[in-house]
């Protein structure tokens, strides 16, 4: 190291030198806080074996059932100006499906009676959300 | 992985060259070979994308004349003359022949970057609307797809239209989507084929004009086909389109998720073996979304199966403050994504995913992870690879659009999972990037705890003020190599250059970003 000295004392002000100095450690510094940790560094991308992992619990799909068109002028407004539907005579707020016993029920995606008053059943997130929301989560309108 | 520790190189380097000369090489090599870099892929001064707005990013890698590696990353695209597009600060007029159909190119590895443009609106079609998908085939590096969602002629209100798109779903303005093709590695795209699905749906006034498309995803498989898929949200199915060959044409195919109910954009992968993966969010019985999968092999769809515990999408990232006068909040998207790539030696983590969760309304959107064998025959939870971060102060961490990609490895190049995503903590109207290896310690069977890397600090954030548009979605690649190290690169929302403008339907700056490391 001491040829090195040697060479920056002859080359460059020493005030400058503290100054590059410092600048090269606040680099390293700066540097060695974005990197991988050690582990990182020596892991593999796959297991040496078996990793033991346990299944995702399962839960069944909601029940896809045969649609009924809305009958009547009962079909409830949404407060954002989209619409119900109207099955056997009453406000859906989702849609008509056919059940098991072959009569109409109202459901939103598997939430069978529908949304409750003050919701609407969105097709984008499939599940009851206030009336008010505009799709995909969007802000209220202005 | 690189380190910036200063080695046996630069004990040589010291004894030859001047301290300033020295001080510069380790800032460089630092920020080149070891820490990420970052830079601005439109909105540069000068640039014809510094007029108007991008953001969602599709990207991939092609081959120019079979030598030079090109990466290509497509967005929505409003860089805008004011002539198809107009704004107020309440709303937003869109007339026929708007296109949001836009992409650029760079050959340096992302250092410097071309705009290609936009590609217009095709005979039949009033508008090109976004969601971008990209995909090279794999029979010709030089050939890659991009497609848009798109409005037809026939649901094209004369007078244009005013707001929404889509203000009364499952009806929209929307109705199929076009898929635009280069032979030229990417420079330059033509109109490919429109493809729209007019079946009846009961209850769906419009369907027959074309059912409302959202979302987009494109993967040319290794068996030479290239896949298109969109979520159909008049049916509530994932509408796969499959062309033989990168010069066939695209035809529905039967539906990956029969007697489900299904959401949000959808996610294709490819196996090594030819075989596609699809990816989307499906009502459970007990009200919650999952995310699902298929997989298509051998000529058909294998059976659905559940891979996720309850999802979150669709959500907003509440920032706690405000910007130009309004709520700062972040619109999400699908929020998930998976690779197929290298499996222990049992297969039962071939496919890996990242998605978001949340577990009450005002809680924090934190990150889980799964594990599915190949076959899709089960799928696990590892929990090593979830992130749930807190920030300081007992800030809430809340993340966003996670990536994950995987590297299959070559001729001993070890093969890599890598992951990415945004976050947010605390009353800031910024966002940092992290990044993660999904792995397992070596010679064990025990999976990584992750631990992020930030790759991209306090990035400020300008959404729009009605929607907290910044983008649904971002991509993520592999571009290259340094030395043995993967490059990997992360496309995001850039407003770096201030928030002078937010109204309703646009946020301003909007530009795309990319940060790349190497690992």
């Amino acid at each position: 190291m001491s040829g090195s000295r040697t060479l920056i004392s002859r080359r460059i002000p020493g005030a400058l030198v503290v100054g590059l100095l410092v600048a090269m450690l606040a680099a390293l510094v700066s540097c060695s806080g974005r990197q991988a940790s050690g582990d990182e560094k020596e892991a593999s991308a796959v297991a040496q074996s078996s990793p033991k992992l346990q299944p995702v619990p399962a839960v069944p799909p909601a029940p896809v059932r045969e649609r009924v068109p809305s009958q009547g002028d009962c079909a409830p407004r949404y407060a954002n100006g989209g619409k119900g539907t109207c099955i056997n005579n009453q406000p859906c707020r989702g849609f008509g499906v056919r059940a098991e016993s072959g009569s109409p029920v109202c459901t939103c995606f598997g939430h069978d009676g529908g949304c409750q008053e003050g919701q609407r059943c969105d097709p984008m997130r499939l599940a009851c959300i206030p009336e008010d929301e505009p799709p995909f989560g969007r802000s209220k309108a202005q | 992985m690189r380190t910036c520790t200063p080695g046996p190189s630069y004990r040589t380097l010291w004894t030859k060259l001047s301290l300033p000369v020295f001080a510069v090489l380790l800032l460089q090599s630092c920020s080149v070979l070891s820490c990420s870099n970052r830079n601005g892929v439109t909105g540069k001064q000068g640039d014809p994308t510094a007029l108007g707005t991008q953001s969602e990013t599709s990207a991939t890698t092609t081959l120019v004349n079979g030598k030079t590696s090109r990466i290509v990353v497509a967005y929505n695209d409003d860089t805008n003359d004011g002539t198809t597009v107009t704004y107020t600060s309440s709303g937003r007029h869109i007339n026929s022949g708007a296109s949001t159909m836009g992409w650029s190119y760079s050959d340096d590895g992302g250092t410097s970057w071309t705009y290609g443009g936009k590609v217009k609106p095709p005979s039949g079609w009033a508008v090109l609307w976004g969601d971008p998908a990209t995909a090279t085939s794999q029979n010709s590096y030089s050939v890659v797809f991009m497609s848009n969602l798109a409005m037809p002629n026939g649901k094209f209100p004369s007078g244009g239209i005013d707001g929404s798109v889509d203000p009364f779903a499952p009806e929209s303005y929307l109705g199929g989507a076009c898929i635009a093709r280069s032979i030229d590695a990417g420079k330059t795209f033509k109109i490919y084929q429109c493809v729209t699905n007019t079946t009846p749906v009961e209850g769906v006034g419009d369907a027959t004009q074309g059912h409302f498309y959202d979302g987009g995803s494109m993967v040319a498989s290794y068996a030479g086909e290239v896949f298109a898929a969109f979520v159909d949200v008049a049916t509530q199915q994932i509408d796969v389109y499959r062309s033989p060959s990168d010069s066939g044409t695209f035809a529905l195919m039967p539906p990956p998720f029969p007697g489900m109910y299904v959401a949000a954009h959808p996610r294709l992968r490819a196996a090594r073996d030819g075989s596609v993966y699809v990816a989307a969010q499906v009502a459970g019985s007990d009200g919650h979304t999952y995310i699902y999968l298929n997989r298509y092999s051998g000529g058909s769809w294998g059976k659905p199966i559940q891979a996720s515990s309850p999802t979150y999408f669709y959500g907003e990232i509440d920032f706690g403050t405000t910007v130009d006068g309004s709520k700062l909040t972040l619109r999400m998207g699908n929020n998930m994504s998976y690779d197929v790539g290298a499996s222990s030696p049992d297969g039962s983590d071939a496919i890996r995913l990242l998605y978001v969760r949340q577990d009450s309304p005002k809680g924090p959107q934190y990150i889980d992870a799964e594990a599915c064998y190949a076959d899709l025959h089960s799928c696990a939870p590892v929990p090593q690879w979830a992130f749930k971060g807190g920030g300081p102060n007992n800030s809430q961490v809340d993340v966003f659009n996670p990536e994950v990609v995987a590297w299959a490895g070559f001729f001993g190049l070890p093969p890599t999972w890598q992951a990415s995503w945004g976050y947010h903590y605390g009353n800031t109207s910024t966002v940092n990037v992290s990044r993660a290896t999904l792995g397992y310690y070596a010679d064990s069977d025990n999976p990584l705890v992750i631990i992020p890397v930030d790759i991209l600090q306090n990035t400020p954030v300008c959404s729009d003020s009605g929607r907290g548009y910044w983008g649904d979605y971002d991509s993520m690649l592999q571009v290259g190599w340094q030395g043995s190290s993967s490059v990997w690169m992360r496309f995001i929302t850039d407003s770096s250059q201030g928030c002078p403008t937010r109204w309703f339907y646009l946020g301003e700056t909007q530009h795309v970003q990319q940060a790349n490391y190497a690992y």
